[in-house]
């Protein structure tokens, strides 16, 4: 999921490189909403080990 | 601290390495000395000066490692929530004592930078410290006004605040100390204030009506549903910090606990990462959330 996010981005500043700070910005916020669903694993896995 | 064999062996081979990559390093200067020209030779004393770090990388992780007592496997002993402290009959939370220390800091440095540093900023020809914070203060305010349309106030002070404390309890991290920032009180407690913001600023833009009927367009149907995902996201936003921060840490702990004395040197190089880099993502990521969901109720 990560690497399809990162490669549009690519593609999207090889093809509008003057847009390039704005991309990042979303692809980074993309990035922190997809790797969300991890951490609430982790956060869930570790409410589970310390049986709180 | 017991000095065993193979700690023997292992500091008489770094005596050696080092002694055999000075040596080297010393010939190979020489050498270079008669021909200055000579690029091979170059490179063979460039080789010597990486195995002379190594070898001291090497006899000070064999110290550490003999006084320590060795890499004692991969034991982390950790709590979700941090240790209590007793303070004058009052029990209080590590964090939330480390939390005080880093909002001290904060202060003191913030009046320093006020009284000495502020007095002497020019406009014409910005240099060193002033052009580090109009870059900071820029940041939050530009972020600020490209991400809300609508009446922003004292937004940007207030997230510029946010993004310097949260740094703070970061930096916290390469002392030694827990990060305020892994306890989930903490991040739960800076995402509540994001979600009052978020009602603040929605029925500030649109009364009270409009913030309803906001949260009930399309249809009335979908309005419990807003509701749950309106309350969904400062939990969220919590878990999201406290998560990233304490694998951050965890990692950092049993990067420690595996590699014994052997972690002088490489610590705090992964620190950078692990206690810098990553944090600055996470403010970066938590302050353009809140403003995307400010935004959101604003319009």
């Amino acid at each position: 999921m990560m690497g399809f996010a990162t490669a549009k981005a690519t593609e999207a500043v090889a093809r509008q490189p003057e847009a390039s700070g704005k991309i990042n910005s979303i692809l980074l916020m993309g990035l922190a909403l997809a790797e969300s669903t991890a951490i609430y694993a982790f956060v869930i896995a570790l409410i589970i080990a310390t049986k709180i | 601290m017991e000095i065993t064999t193979a700690d023997i062996i292992k500091l008489a081979a770094a005596a050696v390495l080092s002694v055999g990559a000075l040596a080297g390093y010393f010939i190979s200067r020489a050498a270079c000395g008669v021909d200055p020209g000579n690029r091979k030779k170059k490179r063979l004393k460039k080789l010597f000066f990486v195995l002379i770090i190594l070898a001291g990388w090497f006899i000070a992780g064999t110290v550490f490692d003999i006084l320590v007592g060795g890499s004692k496997g991969i034991v982390v002993e950790f709590e979700m929530f941090s240790e209590r402290v007793d303070l004058f009959g009052i029990s209080f939370a590590e964090t939330s004592l480390i939390m005080w220390g880093v909002t001290g800091v904060v202060l003191v440095l913030a009046l320093l930078f006020r009284l000495f540093a502020v007095p002497r900023f020019r406009e014409d020809s910005p240099t060193g410290l002033q052009n580090v914070m109009e870059l900071a203060v820029e940041f939050f305010d530009n972020h600020t006004r490209t991400n809300v349309h609508g009446r922003t106030g004292n937004l940007s002070s207030y997230l510029f605040a946010l993004g310097i404390l949260m740094f703070g309890c970061a930096c916290a991290e390469l002392f030694g100390l827990r990060a305020p920032t892994s306890d989930i009180t903490v991040t739960l407690s800076m995402s509540l204030i994001t979600f009052f913001l978020i009602n603040w600023y929605g029925i500030r833009n649109k009364r009270l009506s409009g913030r309803l009927k906001g949260l009930a367009s399309p249809s009335p149907v979908i309005f419990p549903m807003r509701i749950v995902s309106d309350v969904a996201v400062p939990v969220s936003l919590a878990c999201r910090l406290f998560g990233n921060m304490l694998g951050g840490l965890i990692v950092m702990e049993l990067l420690k606990g595996a590699a014994g004395g052997y972690a002088f040197g490489i610590a705090p190089v992964a620190g950078l990462y692990f206690n810098l880099f990553h944090p600055l993502i996470q403010i970066y990521i938590f302050v353009t959330l809140s403003l995307t969901f400010i935004n959101e109720a604003c319009e």
